[in-house]
């Protein structure tokens, strides 16, 4: 129970959401009780996205990543090679024993008083140990180590995290997405964990709550056509060379698609045939066209019996719950660190075999496109900078969100178990975001939040068509 | 030609903190070990015992704290 002041009756989580409706009150995105509700009930048990194993590709090599409002060091260690994940925050009094983003290190040793820790997290020296009675039978050492994640997943390289011990298996908690993601994660000739990544990584400051942007650019075709107007007239949308070739139709579906079960979903293409559509030139720098078409070849061989998995395409992405979005070139993934205060890190991928040329074709790309300097992300931060201030006034906040576009019209699709299918333009994936949002900030434990059944069919809204029940 | 760090003054911390791998270092308890490893972090390096009051521990590394090092050599 969210203990508010205000004459609004019912204060139940479950009472913010308005599922016939379709609305969500403002107080979810701009209320600190809600925000520190969501620390604890959400980023402490759900995977995480940490980062890329190309970020840390040699021994001793760290980086400095997040869970929720909490800083993490990623690490790999110099004698196994293993990769491993602890809170960045001394086991003393609580100090950063890493101040910085990236490097290589032997260990990790506080500035305050030198407690020192090296990569499996182990607390291995302390200032002033030797001097008489100092730490004298006092210091369990094996006690004391560095806070580690409960649980780390290395899929495909990329590396997700949780503090909860009884969180599912990461690809249980991806479900049907499991394929999506990997699928997003091969490089462009169709080669398992094929992509490094850029570094150092883009980051950009949101000073608005992460739901507005993790629940909504996932899967919101609408925003393109009117955020991103100028830019596309600019011809600085996806297309890579404007006025090239394009590739021959090939059969596929686009659908807002949200699993209310596990929340994760977006703006996918559906593909209706074996293979793998045709490359169409895309690309203003010489050479680059001919290794992509090289690569899709390739790629093709491979699916040549084989359908690709639903997955974000042509301007769409899907999002990982409860705040990374997915697509074929990038990582990006949403920190939250105050109710109106939001990082966005977004990583590129291009394929670590690629020549330089190619390489640095997609390293130009994403920082016209992306970067801090870029055309598009300009145009988004008009949205990001303006909601949370526009919505949290003691009159605006009384207002409810709008998610009620193509309710009651989606449909399940076998091709993704559990998943409703909707119209590109809908709210759907939104709507199943909050599906899982609600699950989560009403669970006791992961037993109330999986293995999904029917008892726990966190499915919220209103019924669409008939083919669904809600069990709200 | 051996050579030897002075660890003292307003320098010693500087010193102490770029000793090389290799260099030999005697320890408050008559401990002589070899820096495996200098992390540069101004506190401790990791030094692998040549000598030890516990015989046990000659091979074993352990990281020292700079008090410790009363002398470095190499």
């Amino acid at each position: 129970m969210v203990n508010i002041i205000k004459a609004r009756g019912d204060w139940s989580i479950r009472s913010f959401i308005d599922m016939e409706k379709g609305t969500v009150s403002r107080e979810l995105y701009v209320n600190p009780e809600i925000f520190e509700m969501e620390m604890e009930q959400i980023f402490q048990r759900c995977w995480l996205f940490l980062g890329h194993e190309s970020q840390i590709p040699n021994p001793g090599d760290f980086v400095v990543t997040r869970m929720g409002t909490e800083e993490v060091i990623m690490v790999r260690d110099r004698k196994d090679n293993q990769i491993r994940a602890f809170l960045n925050s001394c086991a003393h009094r609580g100090m950063k024993v890493c101040r910085y983003d990236q490097g290589n290190t032997l260990v990790f040793t506080c500035p305050f008083h030198a407690w020192t820790y090296d990569a499996t997290g182990k607390l291995v020296g302390v200032g002033f140990g030797n001097y008489a009675n100092a730490y004298t039978d006092t210091l369990p050492r094996a006690e004391w180590g560095l806070t580690q994640v409960a649980q780390l997943k290395n899929f495909y390289g990329s590396i997700w995290a949780t503090w909860d011990k009884d969180a599912p298996s990461f690809e249980d908690y991806l479900g049907p997405f499991a394929e999506s993601l990997r699928h997003c994660l091969q490089s462009s000739d169709g080669e398992d964990g094929g992509l490094e990544f850029f570094t150092p990584f883009q980051r950009h400051r949101l000073p608005t709550n992460w739901k507005v942007p993790g629940f909504t650019s996932v899967t919101d075709l609408t925003h393109t056509s009117m955020t991103h107007r100028s830019s596309q007239a600019a011809g600085l949308h996806e297309d890579r060379g404007r006025g090239k070739s394009k590739g021959k139709p090939f059969p596929q579906e686009k659908y807002a698609i949200g699993d209310h079960n596990l929340g994760h979903g977006g703006m996918c293409t559906f593909y209706n045939q074996p293979g793998v559509p045709e490359y169409g030139n895309e690309w203003f720098e010489e050479g680059v066209d001919d290794y992509f078409l090289a690569q899709s070849d390739k790629k093709r061989a491979k699916y040549a019996t084989r359908v690709m998995p639903p997955h974000g395409w042509g301007g769409g992405h899907f999002a990982i719950w409860p705040a990374v979005m997915v697509d074929s070139w990038r990582l990006r993934y949403y920190h939250p660190h105050e109710t109106g205060m939001t990082e966005r890190w977004s990583l590129f991928g291009v394929d670590k075999n690629a020549p330089k040329n190619v390489k640095d074709a997609l390293r130009h790309y994403a920082e016209r496109f992306n970067g801090p300097i870029g055309f598009f992300e300009s145009d988004d931060m008009e949205n990001w900078n303006y909601v949370f201030p526009a919505s949290q006034g003691a009159r605006a906040r009384k207002n409810n969100y709008f998610y009620a576009n193509g309710l009651g019209h989606g449909k399940y699709d076998d091709r993704l178990p559990g998943v409703i299918v909707n119209g590109s333009y809908t709210e759907e994936a939104q709507r199943a975001r909050f599906s899982r949002w609600l699950a989560f900030m009403e669970a006791k434990s992961w037993a109330d939040l999986y293995p999904i059944n029917k008892n726990a069919d966190h499915f919220i809204w209103r019924a669409p068509d008939g083919s669904v029940s809600a069990s709200a | 030609m051996s050579t030897t760090y002075n660890l003292n003054g307003q320098d010693g911390i500087q010193v102490f903190n770029e000793l090389p791998e290799g260099v030999t270092v005697t320890l408050t308890d008559g401990s002589v070990g070899t820096i495996v490893h200098n992390p540069q972090n101004g506190g401790f390096i990791q030094v692998k015992y040549t000598s030890h009051p516990n015989a046990a521990q000659v091979g074993e590394e352990e990281f020292i704290f700079f008090n410790q090092v009363t002398k470095a050599e190499s």
